[in-house]
């Protein structure tokens, strides 16, 4: 009977197979003198020793080029230990290690009802994370307005911002499928509901502070900073599921693209504000008296403040 | 026989002088007749196209051929004497270059010389008239040929720092500098500008007499410097008389403010009657009607303010605050400048506690890159003690020196007052 299956998922040809082994150790890699010959060019010729273990297999990397990924972990180890159910990538092939009594899923009906069901539960996650994004929208646009609101306009308006999450679900979801053949929509769609309502909510924080401080420079630097922090923050969390590579990683690419874009925008800003503004600019936000912790000022000190500026102009 | 032409010449003209026309019902076209030849066209000529890049008119006050126009009519010469040249056009085809000889930039006045090949002049008349008297004024309205329109003499401003002449005539664009006579075909003032509707200004001629007088004591050549000393005792002058005045107070809302600070002060008001508005919105305004013109796109010497009371207990504190603070963002100053003229703003911004009451003010200052010790001051306010109420206070002062404009800020600001 046989020991162990190894299911070799290769990604490039988007096939499956099967093979049965019995004696150890099982060498994998590209060389003709493996057991398991693999044709991604991403490995290498002796890339994984595989051997018997107590309680399982244990996966040993044959000095590889690429490295060995833990497939839940994407980390790249030395030496795995495998129970049955675990896969591994090396290259860009999945191996997914069995014992031949592995339980397999039932067959599934020619019609079958539990695939709708799995459409209704996952439309019903999509519709609640879009239902709290309306809300929170829908809440913050009825805080800026002053004349009778129009509550279906404000709905209106926020369904745009919820086609925008569901698109930039969408892009990654289709990247996931590209790169692990897998859409991960929801967690995907999750993470960008979160962000846009934590990027709302620094707004208004930073709106707070910036009332207080009365320096325009110091809140728009404040604005940059978060705002890169905060596409950090979402570009990790999207690439953690859908990209195959270490952790460690993802965080560069992550923080390359965010500061990257951030420098983008300020620079575009900087290189086309006007060197000549007819109108003064100042620190303009203002907050409702219970936000203010700064004390004011004596109408002479504030005063004697002006004319030390005007000193400096002239 | 040419002696005697001459003398009867003299003569003619000696008598003319007072009642340069017979007694009797004086027309328009008699007078037209008898002085056309002192009037001429004033051409600012650009020098790289050699076409006119502005026109006014101007008349000759002496017999050696001074010609008196509006300062603004040559301030493009003036400003870069490389680029144009002045010429007058005279009735008769007589044409020649002219050379600026003094100004007065307050007053909107211009003394030029040239040589005009005529001894004729207006004289200046310094007597009083009375309102409702006939006078005439002539000019050439829009290049479209020398013009004399009649009107009515309707006394001197009453709100207007600077004398001017309300004549209820036709002015047009052209008959700029321009006299203004009599009957008697003396001058009495010089055409400015208009308000459109026969509604039209005069400079009283005591200011060309004065500048006249001025120029034949001490001749000018560094029109530059003379237009910076002439803005900068004007603000002094100006300034001083705000500070030393008593100013009228009103009541917006819930604050006394200030509004007229002067007789010459204009204020307007008004209130929205948007009924989709949730919070009630009034405003007062207040402007002083006269700026000093230094260039076409350089204007400066006036101080305005207006306020905005907000009364929103029908909104949230986030709503109106909302609201409040998008308001306090707009404040916009109200003299045309270019970046050629002043700096970029720098501001002062920070809570101040005034009469007991907190505010959030940012005063913001741009110096003149022309005129050494002026600023432009731009003051915004924002009450911040209540939830659902406040005032707006944005006050501008445009050309003033450092010690006037602190001054002036200091009992302005002293001046708001909340009445709880």
């Amino acid at each position: 009977m046989a020991e162990l299956i190894i299911e070799v998922d290769d990604h490039a040809q988007r096939a499956r197979s099967y093979y049965s082994v019995d004696t150890f150790p099982v060498h994998i890699g590209r060389g003709y003198d493996n057991d398991i010959i693999l044709s991604d060019p991403h490995v290498c010729a002796r890339h994984l020793v595989i051997n018997a273990a107590e309680q399982g297999w244990v996966a040993e990397d044959a000095h590889s080029k690429n490295g060995v990924y833990d497939e839940e972990k994407t980390d790249k180890k030395e030496v795995i230990h495998l129970v049955s159910g675990d896969s591994l990538l090396i290259g860009k092939t999945h191996l997914r290690f069995l014992m031949p009594d592995h339980p397999v899923e039932p067959a599934r009906l020619l019609s079958d009802a539990n695939s709708i069901v799995g459409a209704l539960k996952l439309l019903s996650v999509v519709w609640a994370l879009l239902s709290i994004l309306v809300m929170v929208f829908v809440f913050d646009q009825y805080l800026m307005s002053a004349s009778k609101v129009h509550f279906g306009k404000l709905v209106a308006d926020s369904m745009v911002v919820s086609a925008s999450a569901v698109f930039w679900a969408s892009i990654w979801s289709l990247l996931g499928f590209i790169v692990r053949r897998k859409l991960f929509f929801q967690y995907l769609l999750a993470v960008t509901v979160v962000y846009i309502v934590a990027d709302l909510l620094v707004e208004n924080i930073i709106d707070y502070v910036a009332f207080n401080i009365n320096s325009t420079w110091i809140s728009d630097f404040m604005s940059y900073v978060m705002g890169g922090l905060l596409l950090v923050a979402v570009l990790y969390a999207s690439m953690k599921k859908v990209l195959l590579v270490s952790n460690k990683r993802k965080m560069i690419l992550a923080n390359v693209f965010s500061w990257l874009a951030v420098a983008a925008v300020g620079f575009t800003v900087y290189a086309n504000a006007p060197d000549f503004n007819h109108n003064p600019v100042y620190a303009a936000e203002l907050k409702p008296p219970f936000s203010r912790i700064v004390t004011s000022m004596t109408l002479d000190d504030f005063l004697y403040q002006s004319e030390s500026i005007i000193d400096k102009i002239e | 026989m040419n002696y005697l032409k001459i003398i009867l010449t003299s003569l003619f003209f000696l008598l003319a002088r007072p009642a340069a026309v017979q007694a009797g019902p004086v027309t328009a076209e008699a007078l037209y007749q008898t002085l056309q030849d002192r009037i001429y066209q004033i051409q600012v000529i650009d020098l790289a196209s050699n076409k006119k890049s502005s026109i006014g008119s101007g008349f000759q006050i002496t017999e050696d051929g001074l010609i008196a126009t509006n300062y603004h009519v040559v301030s493009e010469y003036i400003h870069a004497p490389e680029q144009y040249r002045v010429e007058y056009q005279g009735q008769d085809g007589r044409s020649g270059q002219l050379t600026i000889q003094g100004i007065d930039i307050i007053h909107d006045l211009a003394v030029l010389k040239g040589a005009l090949n005529n001894k004729t002049f207006l004289p200046l008349s310094l007597s009083p008239l009375s309102k409702g008297t006939r006078i005439f004024a002539i000019g050439n309205p829009h290049d479209l040929g020398m013009s004399i329109i009649s009107g009515i003499f309707n006394g001197l401003l009453e709100k207007s720092l600077y004398e001017k002449i309300l004549f209820s005539g036709a002015l047009n664009p052209g008959m700029s500098g321009g006299p203004a006579i009599n009957e008697q075909g003396n001058v009495i003032g010089i055409n400015v500008s208009t308000a459109g509707n026969d509604l039209s200004f005069l400079v009283p001629v005591k200011y060309l007499d004065r500048l006249v007088r001025h120029y034949q004591i001490k001749k000018e050549t560094d029109f530059a410097s003379q237009i910076e000393q002439q803005v900068f005792d004007n603000q002094k002058y100006f300034m001083e008389i705000l500070l030393s005045s008593d100013w009228k107070k009103t009541r917006l809302g819930d604050v006394t403010v200030v509004a007229e600070l002067t007789d010459y002060f204009k204020c307007w008001g008004k209130t929205d009657d948007d009924s989709e508005q949730l919070y009630e919105h009034t405003y007062t305004a207040c402007a002083s009607p006269d700026s000093v013109f230094i260039s076409q796109d350089f204007d400066t010497g006036t101080v305005d303010f207006r306020y905005d009371w907000f009364d929103a207990e029908a909104l949230s504190r986030f709503q109106f605050y909302n609201i409040y603070s998008d308001r306090f963002a707009g404040s916009f100053s109200t003299n045309s400048v270019t970046r050629d003229d002043v700096g970029n703003y720098q501001c002062n911004t920070g809570f101040v506690k005034l009469a007991g009451h907190n505010w959030k003010i940012a005063q913001c200052f741009r110096k003149y890159k022309n005129f050494k010790g002026l600023f432009d001051v731009s003051l915004t306010m924002a009450s911040i003690d209540y939830n659902h109420k406040g005032l707006l206070v944005n006050m501008n002062m445009a050309g003033v020196e450092k010690k006037l404009a602190i001054a002036f800020s200091r009992k302005y600001m002293e001046s708001i007052q909340w009445q709880n």
